[in-house]
């Protein structure tokens, strides 16, 4: 269980690498297109902005970097974390599920740590006590106290597979399907609300030999910020990062693919891939290579490329005629 | 940044102005004898906690600051006068949580800085009723350690409070005064340049302030030219309520909310100056 959550917090220290990334693992060379009618026109405007949207798309997927507590600050990341979190419980409670009647379920409630409930739905589909394919769980959050925030809503975790070493170490595989329905991450300053699903991937040989992959058709987020409402729209998203030893500890490999709806860009969609990976060595914040592309209206076009571990240079093709205009270098921490 | 320095030195240069050069103006006119000219050095022990909204304590700070300062004071034949001006500097202990809820351990580097101007009514024998009005300006680092970011926040408000003095002679030369400050203020700001985010100004909840201090005085009498000193110890306790929340934004996209949290601070102190009146 311990290696899970290792797993499973590289996943969550690795979330400027994902935002930077794309792919999913596939390496076939077209992103995927939205359609023309809901494409985003990509120009001189706003092509620093639609980065930003585009490459942090994820980042509340993957978040590597957290803040110290000044000034209570809130982000989105915290149904996802929870996810994460049931998934990596969901063959524990098939295991320690009391013998039943093949097909049954059963119904208990935990309590959360810092106040409210789990109500916990096991489906053991074949009532052998073991993590098998098609066994689920089903959570309704009520006031669940999770990292500093109340979840509310239903979150439901399917297995598709649970092998290897995975209760007392390494080498294990997890894979599992996350449909969030109206789970609801409700702090001093933010609600967030997340609908839709996922299927997330780990494969973990050691503490910096993993992976882990996101695979998502459709998944929706809406976020009140002090009372400003955005939301984003997740569609044929993959993404993906790889954690490698080095000599010196651990490179950081991220891609992404897919494409991505927002309100700040009036609703309309770009899309995202990375032809190079994104690479980060573990004792950087950002990326020093790798190279993203966004697709908007028209042809229009950015180009992203880690300069540095600090710098990131954005080019625009505005016009969509091959040639970038204007381009830009940026510190990172502007963008991510 | 840039921004934040220039909000915090002009209104204190403001306050000095008066504390400095327009309040002795005032006073020298007003029938008053000649001020004293004071310096003072110290430290002090500072504590700094903030909590949630449910009363969750999510940080804990603690250190020494040394302490440095200029006093302007004298006596008017109706009332004591006083403006003083305190730079207290060093490094706190941080104990306390991320974003994520992760316990969290690092430094904070501290600046804080005070200009009040103070009055005393005798009322009786060796009792005098006070008030005083003060602003802070305080500059707090969090440093980031890891992956954990961390960033430079900037606090100003204002106090007013209302004193009790008493003051009994010791010797023909040495007198002890003990005093206690009761008040708060409106709320004032705080600037933060977070990692992910642009700069953004957070709106402080109303402050209560309780100060207690115990000096003694050697010297010259209050009424004669020459040097005197002072010592003294004190204790400050100041309460901030919780602010709004406000949008955080970047590259006009909004990227999340923050607050500031209630927060206390305690601080324990000792200091000594030298006076020379005029």
């Amino acid at each position: 269980m311990l290696k899970v959550r290792l797993a499973l917090t590289l996943v969550a220290a690795s979330t400027i690498l994902v935002a930077c990334g794309g792919g999913g693992g596939d390496d076939s060379p077209s992103p995927n297109t939205p359609l023309a009618a809901t494409q985003a026109p990509i120009t001189s405007a706003n092509y620093v902005a639609v980065t930003q949207e585009a490459l942090s798309s994820n980042a509340f997927l993957l978040d590597a970097t957290s803040l110290v507590v000044g000034a209570q600050v809130s982000d989105s990341s915290t149904l996802i974390r929870f996810g994460q979190s049931q998934l990596s419980k969901t063959p524990g409670r098939i295991a320690n599920a009391s013998v039943q009647a093949v097909g049954a379920t059963q119904t208990f409630t935990e309590q959360c740590a810092g106040g409210g409930t789990l109500t916990i739905v096991d489906n053991d589909r074949n009532g052998n006590q073991q993590a098998d394919a098609g066994d689920s769980v089903s959570l309704t959050a009520n006031n669940c106290s999770f990292d500093g925030e109340v979840l509310n809503g239903q979150l439901s975790v399917t297995l598709n597979s649970a092998t290897g070493n995975f209760e007392s170490g390494y080498p294990y595989t997890l894979s599992g399907v996350l449909s969030f329905q109206n789970l609801t991450a409700q702090s001093a300053t933010t609600r967030v609300v997340a609908n839709g699903s996922m299927t997330m991937t780990v494969d973990a040989r050691s503490d910096f030999n993993q992976s882990v992959a996101l695979a998502i058709d459709s998944f929706a987020v809406s976020r009140t910020y002090a009372g400003v409402t955005s939301s984003q729209t997740l569609t044929k998203y993959n993404t993906s990062l790889k954690v490698s030893p080095t000599g010196s500890g651990a490179d950081w490999t991220s891609s992404v693919r897919g494409i991505l709806t927002s309100s700040t860009i009036d609703s309309k969609s770009v899309s995202i891939d990375t032809p190079l990976s994104f690479v980060r060595s573990g004792n950087q914040a950002y990326p020093a290579s790798g190279q993203a592309i966004i697709l908007g209206a028209a042809g229009s076009k950015v180009q992203v490329t880690a300069i540095s571990s600090t710098t990131v240079k954005i080019d625009l093709d505005a016009d969509g005629n091959g040639t970038y205009e204007t381009s830009v270098n940026k510190v990172w921490s502007e963008i991510l | 940044m840039l921004a934040t320095k220039a909000f915090g030195w002009s209104a204190q240069r403001w306050a000095v102005s008066v504390c400095l050069i327009v309040l002795p103006s005032v006073v020298a006119a007003a029938d008053c004898g000649a001020p004293g000219l004071g310096a003072l050095a110290g430290a002090e022990r500072s504590q700094w906690e903030e909590f949630d909204a449910h009363g969750k304590s999510l940080v804990r700070e603690q250190g020494t600051l040394k302490v440095v300062g200029l006093q302007v004071a004298g006596q008017c034949r109706t009332l004591d006068w006083s403006a003083n001006w305190t730079l207290s500097r060093g490094e706190r202990d941080y104990d306390g949580v991320t974003s994520t809820q992760a316990p969290f351990q690092t430094q904070s580097r501290l600046q804080a800085q005070h200009l009040a101007v103070q009055a005393w009514l005798p009322v009786r024998s060796g009792w005098s009723m006070g008030s005083q009005l003060g602003y802070r300006h305080i500059e707090r680092d969090i440093a980031g350690k890891g992956n954990v970011l961390g960033y430079p926040e900037r606090f100003a408000y204002w106090q007013a409070a209302l004193g009790a003095r008493y003051q009994a002679v010791l010797g023909a030369r040495v007198r002890l005064t003990a005093s206690a400050w009761l008040g708060g203020g409106p709320g004032g700001r705080v600037k933060l340049d977070l990692p992910r985010a642009d700069p953004v100004t957070l709106n402080l909840g109303s402050s209560r302030l309780l100060a207690l201090g115990l000096e003694l005085e050697g010297g010259e009498a209050a009424t004669q030219a020459g040097w005197s000193w002072q010592a003294g110890v004190s204790y400050r306790r100041e309460q901030t309520s919780a602010g709004p929340a406000k949008t955080l934004v970047r590259n006009g996209i909004p990227v999340g909310a923050a607050l500031q949290p209630r927060f206390v601070q305690r601080h324990w102190g000792g200091t000594a100056r030298v006076t020379y009146r005029f």
